[in-house]
């Protein structure tokens, strides 16, 4: 069967596809990333029980089906208005930690630092998790998988299963942790924080160190002084489980703090003609196109996003290399704050940070006598009618908003997935990199996909919140379109 | 007797995206005196992961490779695992995958084999095949089955 052509075959038609629009001139007007849309879920959902929802939404995505798990569960106890007992939220908070380990430690090794590690001028064939084993060396390799296995261990005891998580409940969750359970997962956090140390320093020492990808960093192509937006505790600081949403302007000024159910008051969706995309923005600032500034109401929720928007980490060695973070950028303080950094190639490190947090809240919650405790459910009694839910997905902040009747039925499903927060701001930092490659209708070929895969991986974007990929390989596809919509010159790299 | 699993890849709720859990289900069911069955959502590292501790992985998934729906394709590791994209959408492909479990001392199957089902639709939030996509499933578990017992008749 050697005549069927895998390669450039994608599940959806639309993967990673890149639409950049050119004006008469032949310059750049407009840029975007396709990604899949996927028809029909609030009618998928309408008509069912609410309380099916959690596990309905832990299918829709295979990259973060604990990140929906736990925002549905959240919608649910406020939809039956019922408070979790303590422990019920210390448990999913401990889950949500293990995962973000993984999937931090996961996006770092096999997609984001490649482009630094093995260089963004490497082949693509060597920018992977394998060159980065090559030159960080083969125990890294095997690290990655051990922190993988021993955190879906974790979030198979704690959920009930590795995939499709039955466990959240409105009002709680449906198992305890028991003191076995609890000593396993405290030296799993223990060996977490270790490895995200070391993460770092690998981090340090071969990016930051490295002068060139330091100025790459540095350099003006993929910084856009945006509004941020991310999830803070009550001491403003950063909660991946949760808080209240906060917003930042760009020169770092508090701008909006509002809990989740009030989202809709703040962000509008704008729609453009030549996508089928919605970019949303920031209401009481307004749409002013694809730019940023303080008057752009575009905004980005991304972990640089939420470290931009605390005032601090809450665990020590965190708040460590956040302050160092800061300093390195130049920043200073006002008003408990950092200026935010806006060079968005420092996701990549901001995302280290974060991940080095999770493993240390982990090992706080681990080590919290409250964890064992059995009480972890609260009955509902009534159904309050509407209900939302969000959490710092690791891509942006995500959000679960149901309605139901009497009885409980869902009568409206709306969600906004952490990626949709960054279309706008994915857009202007493609934009912003073909910029520097196309001019006059003049194109310098020569990196253009590596420069535009750049700019929108750091975003760690999520193509496929309903599919997995097929086995094999995905099309890089760059359209060049003219002022009418016609595809003038294509590029396209099959891996 | 070499030990083997059957992994069904996909989505449950996004119409076609399902057949390879439907057809891993299917498998299951029709061996009681058992056979390992996973499902995965995602390719590469995942799909890799599932298959450790295995010497035999028999994968079932859906693909839009531009043919009529409900074609399959039977495909080898090496046609499967032939390029190495770094884009796929989290982690990278299953050859990555696969080269990074055999460094690192995972134990992988000799024998991989992709059973690929031509989807008709990979868009749409709902529970339950296409005609055409259903009418493959009876086909795959039916010689994944011959794979797994070849010297019984199973009813």
């Amino acid at each position: 069967m050697k005549q069927i052509t895998i390669s450039p075959i994608t599940r959806l038609e639309g993967h990673g596809k890149i639409e950049i629009f050119l004006d008469a001139k032949g310059n750049v007007a407009n840029a975007y990333l396709q990604v899949p849309e996927l028809r029909g879920f609030e009618q998928f959902c309408v008509g069912r029980r609410a309380e099916d929802m959690p596990v309905i939404v832990s299918r829709i995505c295979g990259v973060c089906p604990e990140a929906h798990h736990l925002a549905a569960t959240k919608a649910l106890d406020r939809l039956f208005a019922v408070e979790p007992p303590p422990a019920a939220k210390k448990i999913r908070e401990l889950l949500y930690m293990s995962f973000y380990v993984t999937d931090h430690t996961t996006h770092f090794y096999a997609l984001g630092g490649p482009d630094f590690i093995v260089g963004p001028d490497a082949p693509p064939a060597e920018r992977n998790i394998l060159g980065v084993v090559r030159k960080v060396g083969l125990d890294i390799g095997k690290q990655v998988i051990a922190c993988r296995a021993r955190n879906h261990h974790v979030i198979q005891m704690l959920g009930g299963r590795g995939i499709h998580l039955p466990a959240g409940l409105p009002g709680g969750w449906s198992k305890f942790v028991s003191e076995e359970e609890r000593k396993e997962i405290e030296k799993i956090a223990v060996e977490n924080v270790a490895f995200a140390q070391f993460t770092l320093q690998v981090f340090d020492s071969l990016v930051l160190k490295n002068t060139a990808y330091a100025d790459l960093i540095m350099s003006d192509v993929y910084c856009h002084e945006t509004y941020y937006m991310g999830t803070v505790d009550k001491n403003n600081k950063s909660n991946f489980y949760d808080g209240k949403i906060r917003v930042v302007d760009p020169t770092g000024r508090e701008f909006l703090k509002f809990p989740a159910a009030e989202y809709f008051q703040h962000i509008s969706e704008r729609v453009e003609s030549w996508s089928y995309l919605k970019f949303p923005f920031l209401k009481q600032v307004g749409w002013k196109g694809f730019t940023d500034g303080i008057e752009s109401g575009v905004y980005c929720a991304t972990p640089l996003s939420r470290l931009n928007v605390s005032d601090g980490l809450a665990t020590p060695l965190a708040q460590a290399e956040f302050e160092r973070f800061y300093s390195v950028f130049g920043r200073k303080r006002v008003k408990g704050r950092c200026q935010p950094v806006h060079h968005r190639l420092a996701t990549h490190w901001a995302r280290l940070i974060e991940l080095l947090y999770a493993a240390e809240h982990m090992l706080e919650l681990a080590r919290d006598p409250e964890i064992t405790s059995q009480d972890v459910r609260r009955i509902p009694t009534g159904v309050a009618g509407v209900g939302v839910g969000s959490v710092e997905a690791p891509r942006g902040t995500l959000i679960h908003h149901y309605e139901a009747d009497a009885r409980g039925i869902l009568t409206k499903v709306n969600m906004v997935v952490g990626t949709t927060n960054n279309h706008a701001a994915m857009a202007l930092s493609i934009k912003r990199a073909a910029e520097k490659l196309i001019h006059a209708g003049q194109v310098v070929e020569e990196g253009l996909l590596n420069r535009i895969e750049m700019a929108f991986r750091l975003y760690d974007p999520c193509l496929s919140c309903a599919t997995h990929a097929l086995p094999g390989s995905m099309p890089l596809i760059v359209n060049l379109r003219n002022g009418e919509g016609e595809v003038v010159r294509s590029f396209r790299r099959d891996g | 007797m070499p030990k083997a699993i059957v992994i069904g890849v996909g989505n449950p709720v996004i119409a076609d995206d399902a057949l390879g859990l439907v057809a891993a289900r299917s498998v299951r069911d029709q061996c009681p005196g058992g056979v390992a069955v996973a499902e995965v959502f995602n390719g590469g590292l995942e799909l890799m992961e599932a298959m450790a501790g295995y010497d035999r992985a028999f994968v079932v998934d859906a693909i839009v490779a531009g043919g009529r729906p409900g074609t399959i394709y039977r495909l080898g590791i090496d046609e499967v695992a032939a390029t190495r994209n770094t884009s796929t959408t989290h982690n990278g492909s299953l050859s990555t995958a696969m080269e990074l479990g055999r460094l690192s001392g995972v134990k992988l199957p000799s024998e991989v084999r992709f059973w690929a089902v031509e989807a008709g639709d990979v868009t749409t939030f709902r529970e339950g095949l296409t005609p055409e996509a259903e009418a493959a499933i009876p086909v795959v578990a039916r010689e994944i089955i011959n794979e797994l017992f070849p010297n019984q008749s199973l009813s």
